[in-house]
């Protein structure tokens, strides 16, 4: 401590150290914590505007159950993947259209190259899989049970956790990897090759094609998008229920806590916030390498 | 000091010279008297006659461990498909490697005649001889080696570069790092399932490579002890030690002073005796640098090498004399 002078009046204070001055170091002015700012960013939230942007989350959890459904059905013998196949060829066309038509026209060059790529694509998913089926039918044969349906469980978790939601339609790596990884675990479990490739087109289908079809939606019809949603997750509580009861149970509770619980809670919590921030935060540089526009 | 050093250097030369020249002699007087031993009592053809019921026996023992590892090893969880396919692969060559052994069969004894001979030039020809020929009969075991190091070394790639696709990472090349990569949707489709196979498929391949890296393992510490004893026969420094036991005053490494007579009155007395070197110092300041094999990796490189899946050559020589 610096020696005891009693500030005189004709001496300001300067917020220096390098400067001897008449005051001790850790005197401090009437103009202290002037620059603090409380509270900065927050917002005010509307309980229906967050469950209309929750129902994307309860969406996605549907569809996960959704596609477990199928695997139960097709496990048990009660679809034929010739069924599922041809199901999924129509709907992924219908969807396709459907894309198309949402999209704004852009200028009639970029279409026909997009349409071809895009055939080029599905061309090389399908005869890939096709070709890789009778090997990765037989990848799991000598893995106990229980430790695929705890792999698979744990990958479709990471799924869910890394999903990203507030933009789904350049489809997150480790979300997508995580989806395709887990239906290859289960898919493998299935009696013959056909029916792995079945699983595993209509894995691609709901979990790498479905999310650009709602990101259209969302982009241009807010509304039906969120009855949509609804509608998704209605029908995997009912998928799930006809073949297995306490998960449709446990999924409908998940899905009201997600879609009602936790806005109510981020609502009501929010007078709780105590952020502050001032002149001595670090720097932060915001950069994102992976929001390229196409 | 430039008499000093001078008088060094010719010292050193007179000994490295006289050291080469005896250990050449003992090196012939050896492999003279271990021809009189081969030669005589028909040791030679019971020796060949030997050795390929010994090649057969390896091969048969090779086989039994393939069929074992195609089977189910130790209850370990192998991939049925790829363990046959493997197992069946090795099995064939090993199958190609006894006809080629029969086919040289017959010239084995007299193959064997002359190369005992050439022990007349030196005990370490006729060890280099030996350890040339047992890399010669196990070839099938260092190329099996090589199969399965390579199938492995190029799993553990292949894996790597696609869990990190899996992250939605890439390896920068320009700035050797790991950097955030946006795929496309095929890329990112195809790499989950190449990564799904290579993943369930590693237990198979590393269990084959374990096992015969051990193998080769085996071979190359039976030629490293060749080579070793070829090496311990060329620099042992006999010219010196020979000088140590009978001359002790030619290598000295001090002087020690011994109070002789300490009388006051007259002049002190004092005998000079010369330090003798201790026989580890005359082994290790005379040695003969030869072209040193020891082995270029310490035992962590090795370990992390064997690791990775990368080719080891533990005896690789050094291309300079050291020194």
């Amino acid at each position: 401590m610096g020696p005891d002078i009693a500030p005189g009046p004709d001496v300001p204070w300067r917020k220096v150290l390098w400067e001897r001055q008449p005051f001790p170091d850790n005197y401090v002015d009437e103009r202290f914590l002037e620059e603090l700012r409380r509270n900065e960013g927050i917002r005010q939230y509307r309980y229906w505007a967050v469950v209309k942007e929750a129902v994307l989350v309860g969406q996605q959890l549907s569809c996960v159950a959704i596609f477990i459904t199928f695997w139960l059905y097709m496990e048990q013998g009660l679809l034929s993947p010739e069924v599922l196949l041809w199901t999924s060829l129509i709907v992924g066309v219908l969807g396709y259209g459907l894309h198309n038509a949402l999209r704004p026209q852009l200028g009639t060059d970029r279409e026909p190259r997009t349409h071809l790529a895009d055939l080029q694509s599905a061309a090389i998913f399908l005869s890939f899989t096709f070709g890789f089926s009778p090997v990765l039918k037989t990848l799991t044969e000598s893995v106990s049970t229980d430790t695929v349906y705890a792999m698979s469980a744990l990958m479709l978790l990471a799924h869910l956790v890394s999903f990203p939601y507030a933009h789904p339609s350049p489809t997150g790596s480790l979300s997508l990897n995580a989806a395709l990884f887990a239906s290859v675990c289960l898919a493998s479990r299935l009696p013959g090759a056909l029916h792995t490739f079945a699983m595993l087109s209509c894995a691609l289908l709901m979990f790498a094609l479905w999310p650009c079809l709602l990101q259209s939606i969302r982009d241009h019809a807010i509304g039906p998008s969120a009855w949509l949603c609804v509608a998704v997750c209605l029908g995997g509580v009912g998928g799930l229920g006809s073949r297995w009861l306490g998960g449709a149970v446990l999924l409908a509770l998940a899905l009201v806590s997600v879609i009602l619980l936790c806005p109510l809670l981020l609502v009501k919590l929010q007078r709780h916030k105590d952020n502050i921030q001032g002149p001595w935060d670090e720097a932060e540089i915001h950069e994102d390498l992976c929001k390229v526009p196409y | 000091t430039h008499t000093h050093t001078h008088t060094q250097h010719t010292h050193t030369h007179f000994m490295r010279k006289a050291n080469v020249l005896v250990s050449v002699l003992l090196d012939v007087f050896l492999g003279l008297l271990f021809i009189s031993w081969l030669y005589r009592e028909q040791r030679l053809a019971r020796l060949a006659s030997a050795l390929m019921p010994a090649a057969d026996r390896v091969s048969k023992e090779l086989q039994e461990l393939l069929q074992w590892l195609m089977g189910a090893p130790a209850g370990l969880k192998m991939n049925r498909a790829l363990d046959q396919v493997l197992g069946r692969f090795f099995l064939y060559h090993i199958h190609l490697w006894i006809s080629y052994l029969r086919l040289l069969a017959p010239f084995l004894e007299v193959i064997l005649w002359y190369g005992g001979l050439s022990a007349a030039l030196g005990l370490t020809f006729a060890l280099s001889l030996l350890s040339d020929m047992l890399a010669l009969l196990t070839f099938h075991i260092y190329c099996f080696y090589v199969y399965g190091a390579r199938l492995y070394c190029m799993k553990l790639y292949g894996l790597c570069s696609l869990w990190r696709l899996f992250r939605g990472r890439k390896w920068n090349v320009l700035r050797q790092r790991v950097d955030s990569c946006c795929y496309d949707l095929d890329q990112l489709f195809i790499g989950t399932l190449l990564f799904t196979i290579l993943l369930f498929l590693l237990p198979t391949t590393a269990l084959y490579y374990l096992v015969f890296t051990m193998l080769r393992l085996m071979v190359v510490a039976l030629q490293g002890m060749l080579h070793l004893s070829v090496d311990l026969i060329n620099s042992f420094p006999v010219f010196a030690l020979g000088l140590r036991v009978f001359t002790p005053y030619r290598l000295a490494e001090g002087v020690k002073f011994r109070v002789l007579s300490d009388e006051p009155g007259t002049a002190l007395h004092l005998l000079m005796e010369m330090n003798a070197l201790g026989f580890g110092s005359v082994v290790q300041t005379y040695r003969t640098p030869t072209y040193s094999c020891y082995p270029p990796d310490s035992w962590g490189a090795l370990l992390r090498k064997l690791f990775v899946g990368e080719l080891v050559f533990p005896w690789k020589r050094k291309t300079t004399k050291t020194d």
